[in-house]
């Protein structure tokens, strides 16, 4: 017995020793915590994955995945980085908001960034109490920056080009829930297609769900229905479920979140671009600010001023899209960068 | 495998901690080492099995609050798999779990919820109570539809488990929803229906009533362990007639000595610090569940009546048992442990104390390994019910530090379960002779027909 334990110590003194070796140098490690989609889901992970890589390859850091198997497994996710002594954590996604800031306020000397997530004004979070006045400030958060995304922006230029293809007139979108980054797609989209064109009709439908796409389907016939002849697919799956309905009656459609003419082959040949929000470049940034040691707790917000959101290429539909349309575009895009134009989102 | 089969020197050896250890631990013994070929086949690095598996083990055992986390993860299985051990003495293939897990936590997050003044020794049971009952249902229905229409139980589960994910997910986007959360789940639960976590304690036993929740508690169990102990003959002859004075009396006893005593004395000193945030006493329950299990299978009459429906319903119907009121009461328990299950990860683990969308990631079809290998011991399933949480948790760790994919566990739980269910394959890696009677064993379940 006696000797089973001296092996036992040993070992551990060895285990010590090598871990202590490694703590010495001055490369940082990060980790990211995908949320139950996983590091392959062709969209938030996979983007947030590739950006922490990039910096990673960059800057010459250690850069490691967890993919959670479920939303129990999040805070003990973000514990196996944080008690392997991680420099920063990546949360990926607003379902990790509570446990990200739970560990936010364990590990206070640990960088932590989350993506869609703004902890304040936000009620009813268990992050900081409804009292604070800032919640990263004063609210317990001081090591947290929340990666935002100003979906209006990009929402807009979708909308300026949807208006411009529009041969009835009539645009719509088929969203999903309506939670603040969805809603800043749609009022965008819609107040795009007016900018180009003052008449334009727009008709949107939030179905209360991200995963339905024959609800998603069934809402976008029935506006093709009132004359409808481009659909913006702006929630996940039931997002996905009005570009069908757009393909199956020879229509158009614009995707969400990513390219999904690489992810989404079965519409791609009807689809005009994708309002793209780029958590990739999100999380390059971010990362750049802990290697230059100007990150900032807070919300640190993408539009398309700094790149992090933007229309996806045409692809397929480039030789189909009058120069005049592509031209009305960039102006939009140049106007909103540099301030002339507004998307008409309130918060 | 190219030594002569007839000279391998080791074969006594490996008989004897074959026989001692038992089937199962020889597979697992034997799963781990194939897997530590895969790794070094795949990573052409000699070093990389043994890191993987000292990450394995560190993360699983000696990291901060790696053992703590590896006892959240084993709960939920301690349950199902007993609550699959159940269904399969009574000849019945339980594979519905799953979707019992699902419909247990949806029937505790409802109950949690619908109010806020109730003091925890009324709405904690009641929530638990709920989901367990919720789960029960969700077996028991099954269980009836195999007797009156011959449906197999193996079917109807399974569609069961489509049915309770679908619903789930309905009730939770749906009619349960909380309004105030942009997150897609349920409301949280009340705090007063909340499982506490051992780190808690202390802090709960102030409140009076809590104090007396867990003294009733014990004083149940003690009442229910010296009434067993008083029908060993020895006991029955000394205590004669004072026996029910003894039952009742030291259970009083001892719910008196805990309702004064727990407070001060967690109060003044408790082990249970930080390191174990997320450890829950669902942990106790767990354990109180599997003595509870063993106790009603083997030392009940309505445990051997499943039992004996189980090994031959003719047998047991001669005997003038009621099979189906038997095979309903199988199911019902087996569904209620399943619900039960579901029940403490949403009042214990889930950071909300909600119900979230996609809950779980296959707990009930990990169980069925497990009571596999446990072979439906109740204490055995306590072991391999540590060991598939051990090597849940710990698998993070190992990929973080060996860059091992953490899918290689579930390589080698396949491979052991592989290798229980066929203890042949085993036997023949290592030239050991088959022991006389092995193979008479019941069966596990019955086929299509019986």
């Amino acid at each position: 017995m006696k000797k089973v334990n001296l092996l036992l110590v040993l070992v551990m003194i060895a285990a010590l020793a090598l871990s202590a070796c490694g703590g010495g140098s001055s490369k940082l490690k990060i980790g990211l915590v995908t949320d139950v989609g996983g590091v392959n889901d062709k969209s938030f992970n996979q983007s947030a994955w590739a950006g922490v890589e990039k910096a990673a390859k960059e800057f010459g850091w250690d850069a490691q995945y967890i993919e959670s198997k479920q939303p129990t497994d999040y805070e003990k996710n973000i514990d196996q980085f944080a008690t392997e002594n991680y420099d920063v954590i990546v949360t990926v996604g607003f379902m990790m908001g509570d446990a990200t800031a739970a560990k936010a306020k364990q590990y206070p000397k640990i960088k932590f960034a989350i993506i869609d997530n703004a902890y304040f004004p936000t009620k009813d979070s268990k992050a900081c109490d409804d009292t604070a006045k800032d919640c990263y400030a004063d609210g317990g958060l001081k090591n947290v920056t929340s990666l935002m995304f100003q979906e209006d922006q990009v929402g807009f230029l979708a909308g300026v080009l949807a208006g411009g293809m529009s041969k009835t007139g009539t645009i719509c979108s088929v969203a999903g829930m309506e939670i603040p980054p969805v809603v800043r797609f749609v009022v965008g989209y819609q107040n795009g297609a007016k900018w180009i064109k003052p008449e334009t009709n727009t008709l949107n439908v939030y179905v209360p769900s991200f995963i339905d796409p024959a609800k998603g389907k069934e809402t976008g016939v029935s506006m093709i229905g009132q004359g409808c002849d481009v659909i913006f697919g702006v929630g996940g799956n039931t997002g996905n479920g009005g570009l069908l309905a757009a393909k199956e009656a020879g229509l158009m459609g614009i995707g969400v979140d990513v390219d999904q003419y690489l992810t989404y082959a079965e519409v791609k040949d009807i689809l005009l671009t994708s309002a793209a929000k780029n958590v990739d470049v999100a999380v390059y940034e971010y990362l750049k600010t802990v290697k230059s040691g100007a990150v900032k707790a807070g919300i640190n917000t993408a539009n398309v001023q700094n790149g992090g959101v933007g229309l996806a290429p045409y692809h397929d539909m480039d030789s189909k899209i009058p120069a005049e349309v592509k031209t009305k575009v960039d102006e939009a895009l140049k106007g909103l960068k540099d301030g002339s134009i507004k998307t008409g989102y309130q918060p | 495998m190219s030594e002569n089969r007839k000279t391998n020197p080791f074969a006594p050896f490996l008989s004897a901690l074959g026989r001692a250890l038992g089937m199962p631990a020889l597979a697992l013994l034997t799963a781990f080492i194939i897997g530590a070929i895969v790794i070094l086949l795949t990573s052409g690095d000699l070093l990389a099995a043994p890191t993987a598996y000292w990450g394995l083990i560190r993360g699983a055992l000696f990291k901060q609050r790696g053992l703590s986390e590896s006892l959240v993860a084993s709960i939920p299985y301690v349950l199902l798999s007993l609550g699959l051990s159940v269904g399969f003495k009574s000849g019945l293939f339980n594979i519905g779990v799953e979707g019992q897990f699902y419909i247990g936590a949806l029937c505790a997050a409802w109950a949690g919820q619908i109010t806020t003044g109730l003091p925890a020794i009324i709405h904690l049971p009641l929530a638990l109570l709920a989901g367990a009952i919720g789960g029960a249902i969700w077996a028991g229905v099954p269980g009836y539809l195999k007797m009156r229409t011959g449906a197999h139980e193996v079917i109807s589960t399974m569609m069961m488990n489509y049915v309770a994910f679908r619903l789930t997910e309905y009730v939770i986007t749906d009619k349960l929803r909380d309004v105030n959360s942009t997150t897609i789940q349920t409301p949280s639960v009340s705090p007063a229906a909340e499982l506490w976590t051992f780190a808690a304690i202390p802090q709960r036993l102030q409140d009076p009533l809590n104090a007396l929740g867990v003294a009733l508690v014990l004083a149940l169990l003690t009442a229910l362990v010296v009434r067993a102990l008083a029908d060993r003959p020895d006991w029955k002859a000394k205590l004669g007639a004072r026996r029910g004075l003894a039952i009742g009396g030291s259970g009083l006893l001892a719910g008196l000595i805990a309702f004064v005593a727990l407070p001060l004395l967690t109060n003044a000193w408790w082990p249970f610090t930080d390191a174990y945030d997320r450890l829950h006493t669902g942990l106790i329950m767990a354990v109180l569940a599997a003595v509870g299990v063993w106790w009603l299978m083997e030392k009940t009459t309505p445990g051997f009546e499943l039992r004996t429906v189980g090994a031959n319903p003719n047998a047991a119907r001669y005997a003038g048992m009621n099979i189906t009121r038997n095979v309903v009461l199988a199911m019902a328990i087996s569904g209620g442990l399943a619900g039960l299950a579901g029940t403490i990860e949403v009042l214990g683990v889930s950071i909300c104390r909600c119900l979230p969308l996609f809950f779980s990631s296959g707990y009930g079809f990990d169980s069925i390994a497990i009571s596999l290998l446990a072979r439906n011991d109740p204490f055995g399933i306590l072991a391999a019910s540590f060991l598939f949480g051990a090597m849940r948790n710990g698998a993070d760790l190992m990929e973080l530090s060996s860059g091992v994919s953490k899918y290689i566990i579930s390589l080698i739980q396949a491979l052991a379960l592989l290798f229980v269910a066929a203890p042949a394959i085993v036997r023949w890696m290592y030239r050991m002779k088959a022991p006389a009677g092995e193979e008479k064993q019941a069966p596990l379940t019955r086929g299509w027909g019986g």
